[in-house]
């Protein structure tokens, strides 16, 4: 699947935060309809690797392409515009605005849709009771777990074909990364190209194809995610396998 | 009972505008997390673009309005794109400067092009009065009134319910975030800037309507008010910004009302030093705030408290250079020779306030940099010294031994009592309340006629005479001169001393991070006192020295200009580096020696220094500290 017209292709990035460097030389394929999980510790450079794609950080080296065009040195609306959204690390809701508004909000890039937004709004609230009944409710006093269903509620609302998703059990109570999962394999279902950055190695797995596992900043190991699952030193490494 | 209503009602008219300004200060703060000082400069832009507008070109009132609010909402746009985006990534306090340079800058081209005088505002609305029972209230309140009105609430239902407005408020709460969702989040900054150039523009045209007046200084006072309303209401709530605006008018109206007109400013900042003390957060306000470093010093969007440190990751450290204590005795010796070679009254008095000026701007680096309080205040602390000589030395024939004592310790009493609503404060936030300390000062050396004899000043003040030698009597400049130089080269060691001394650490790691100096059980405020005391005992003296050199003593030598002035060679010299701050108050203050033909350009080039300064070297010519 991966070999015909790649989405992404990160080839040979390297990335400074100042005097620091945080990925050295990194590239990454992800195909169409694919789901690809880059795995990793702490500072491994998983969340730097999203953050290039989205154009939320400049690689010093290397290109980033979507559907073949440039978008390396991009802002990051252009890249969103492209058919990209993106659910971010911790969540980022807009904790003083209602999660109606905050709904709206992913759809920023769709404004001029407005019949077709109406449609997928309830849509959501079919999928997200808990957000219908809280539609209302300032966003900010909702739990952790409320708070990423809203996320991904609101990156699908771009109705995009490619969604990057930085961490989205971080910090949730094992029944919400169950639920957090649930949705996203109803995506992959869809057929929605996912960039899934995880610490939660087991769960990112069982929804992925393909696994990239970085080790400062570099690609330590890559493979499919069944490889990878059955690899004894990820096992060892990330899955705290006996 | 029926002037009290009357009041109020006139209260509510003037409390509007308020609240258009503080509207201006709120978006601004929200979207690009910034305190635009310029605000006020935006504001006066707008009264004068209107009063050109009919006095130059004959247009109507409601034409010349229009077109006011379009070019200031263009000169927004302009502010950010000249004076903000370059400075993305530098320190946090460089923005904050950058505005207040670029505010200097327009003030004072506003007195080149318009004339520094008071004109009376060519378009009148009708002053028919109504009457509400027995209270009655004019044409031009209600007009006053309806207008601001309208622009709040249009202004709320664009940001409530359009896709733009919607963008800005996600902006606000979360640039990062917006800009994952597709939100241009600088096309954001733009906006929230010009909305803020046409809300100025507006309520300086109401303003002018109100006073039937324009004058180019109008722009601090009341971009000051403003922000105070901004400030009472909570900073980053719009609703917020339009209760605090009703409120300051009503309480400063009622104020001049039953107190006396010429206190109607001084009331109105007193309440916001009283805001900051008692709620800094606001009446509707949130924890935003703390994100500069509000009210909960280091926490939110901003990790620390430091003014110094920035965002960005690519920060080079910039090795700070100065002199030891006993440099600034060596120094003084070398100058001490200068008047046995040079006789030229001329360059010895310009020499004179050189060293005035590099003390004075060592305490303001004192508070400023090695604290990290942005003190633009200093100007009242200096006129308390001054002041403390004018009036001592004549009626009472005091010798100089005594009056600068009481100088020193009085702008020293003087600077801790500031200092109190100050505690719970850092950055911005703490910048505009030392404004609104320079303020008060002013206006009370203005208005306090018994004791300061008012704009007339203190005349006469008697040649100093030390009674420590033996009743030597300082009367020729060269006399002065060594007089000058050797309190000021004792007050540079003292503070030199104190700055190099753990005392100095303490300071230094309060104005790094004032949570971790808590946590380590540094007695914060203790020390933030002490700075204050230390600084002001300075500043004191400065001013003590300025009086006998001066022999007069009135309110103009104290303004926000001074003390612009002031934090300018502090900030050139390096935030916390005393020699640097002595080098350049001296430079400075002898600049516009050379500058004679050119009076009116001064506050412009400080201003374009400051602006340069902040571009090319933020840390100052010699690091700071």
């Amino acid at each position: 699947m991966a070999d015909i017209a790649p989405r992404i292709v990160i080839d040979a990035i390297d990335v400074h935060y100042g005097a620091v460097q945080a990925l050295f030389g990194l590239s990454l394929t992800v195909g169409d309809g694919e789901v690809v999980s880059v795995l990793g510790g702490n500072a491994s450079g998983k969340s730097t690797t999203i953050k290039s794609v989205l154009g939320l950080v400049r690689p010093t080296k290397g290109t980033i392409t979507l559907d073949g065009l440039r978008v390396d040195g991009q802002r990051p609306d252009a890249i969103i515009g492209r058919g990209v959204a993106s659910v971010p690390e911790g969540r980022r809701v807009f904790p003083d605005m209602s999660v109606y508004e905050n709904l709206l909000l992913g759809a920023y890039p769709r404004r001029r849709e407005a019949k077709d937004l109406a449609g997928d709004l309830e849509r959501v609230y079919e999928a997200f009771p808990r957000l219908k009944e809280r539609r209302a409710q300032l966003a900010g006093t909702m739990s952790g777990g409320e708070q990423q269903m809203l996320a991904l509620a609101r990156a699908w609302l771009r109705r995009p074909s490619l969604v990057c998703i930085d961490e989205p059990s971080m910090g949730l109570s094992p029944r919400f990364v169950d639920q957090v999962y649930e949705v996203l394999h109803g995506w992959k279902a869809q057929g929605i190209t996912i960039l899934l950055v995880e610490q939660n190695a087991r769960m990112a797995l069982e929804l992925a194809d393909r696994a990239y596992v970085l080790q400062h900043g570099r690609v330590a190991v890559s493979g499919t995610a069944r490889e990878l699952a059955s690899d004894p030193q990820v096992r060892k490494a990330y899955l705290g396998a006996a | 009972m029926e002037l009290f209503l009357s009041q109020i009602l006139n209260g509510l008219a003037i409390g509007q505008v308020y609240a258009l300004i503080a509207l201006g200060f709120s978006l601004v703060f929200g979207v690009a997390n910034i305190i635009n000082f310029a605000q006020g400069a935006l504001f006066m832009l707008g009264a004068f673009i209107a009063y050109s507008a009919i006095a130059w070109f004959e247009l109507p009132l409601v034409a010349a309005a229009a077109v006011s609010v379009v070019i200031v909402a263009i000169l927004g746009l302009l502010l950010e794109r000249i004076a903000l985006r370059p400075l993305i990534g530098a320190p946090y306090i460089a923005p904050f400067l950058s505005t207040l340079a670029i505010s200097t800058i327009i003030d004072q081209s506003a007195e080149i092009i318009w004339s520094p005088e008071s004109q009376p505002f060519p378009a009148a609305l009708s002053n028919t009065t109504f009457f509400i029972g027995n209270a009655y209230i004019t044409l031009t309140d209600l007009v006053i009134f309806a207008f601001g009105a309208a622009a709040t609430v249009a202004l709320t239902l664009f940001i409530s319910f359009t896709w733009t407005g919607r963008a800005l408020r996600a902006t606000a709460q979360d640039s990062a975030a917006a800009a994952q969702l597709g939100i241009r989040t600088e096309a954001m900054r733009q906006i929230a800037f010009g909305l803020a150039g046409a809300l100025g523009a507006l309520s300086g045209i109401l303003v002018a309507l109100y006073f039937q007046s324009v004058f180019p200084q109008m722009g601090i006072p009341f971009g000051l008010k403003g922000f105070a309303a901004a400030l009472l209401g909570g900073l980053a709530s719009i609703p917020g910004a339009v209760v605090g605006g009703l409120l300051l008018g009503i309480g400063e109206t009622l104020a001049s009302a039953y107190v006396g007109d010429s206190y109607r400013d001084a009331i109105a900042f007193t309440l916001l030093l009283l805001m900051l003390l008692v709620k800094p957060n606001g009446l509707l306000g949130s924890k935003r705030l703390d994100a500069l470093g509000g009210a909960g010093a280091a926490a939110g969007a901003m990790p620390t408290t430091s003014l110094l440190a920035s965002s960005s990751s690519q920060q080079t450290a910039i090795r700070a250079v100065y002199l030891p204590a006993w440099g600034f005795l060596v120094v003084g010796i070398a100058f001490a020779t200068v008047p046995l070679v040079l006789t030229s009254t001329y360059v010895l008095q310009a020499l004179i306030y050189g060293f005035i000026f590099a003390l004075l701007a060592v305490s303001t680096s004192l508070v400023s940099g090695s604290v990290g309080i942005l003190s633009i205040g200093h100007a009242a602390f200096f006129g308390v010294g001054a002041y403390a000589v004018g009036i001592l030395a004549r009626p009472y024939g005091l010798s100089a031994d005594a009056t600068l004592l009481v100088a020193i310790a009085l702008t020293a009493l003087v600077a801790v009592v500031a200092a109190i609503p100050l505690l719970r404060l850092t950055g911005h936030t703490a910048a505009l309340g030392t404004l609104a300390i320079g303020q008060i000062g002013f206006l009370v050396f203005l208005n306090w006629v018994s004791v300061t004899r008012g704009p007339m000043g203190i005349l006469n003040i008697p040649h100093p005479v030390l009674e420590i030698l033996g009743g030597a009597r300082f009367a020729t400049t060269a006399q002065k001169y060594w007089l000058v130089l050797g309190f000021v080269v004792i007050g540079l060691v003292i503070a030199e001393r104190y700055v190099s001394s753990p005392i100095g650490r303490v300071w230094r790691a309060i104005r790094e991070d004032r949570l971790a100096a808590q946590a380590s059980g540094l007695p914060v405020k203790r020390y933030i006192l002490l700075a204050f005391a230390i600084s002001g005992a300075l500043a004191g003296l400065a001013g003590g020295l300025f009086a006998y050199v001066q022999q007069v003593v009135s309110p103009e030598s104290f303004t926000v200009e001074t003390s612009i002035l002031v934090l300018t060679m502090a900030v050139l010299g390096g935030l916390g580096n005393f020699t640097g701050a002595a080098v350049s108050g001296f430079a400075l203050a002898i600049l516009p020696e050379f500058l004679r033909g050119f009076a009116e350009w001064r506050m412009i080039i400080y201003g374009l220094l400051l602006l340069a300064a902040l571009r090319v070297r933020p840390q100052g010519l010699l690091g700071a500290r």
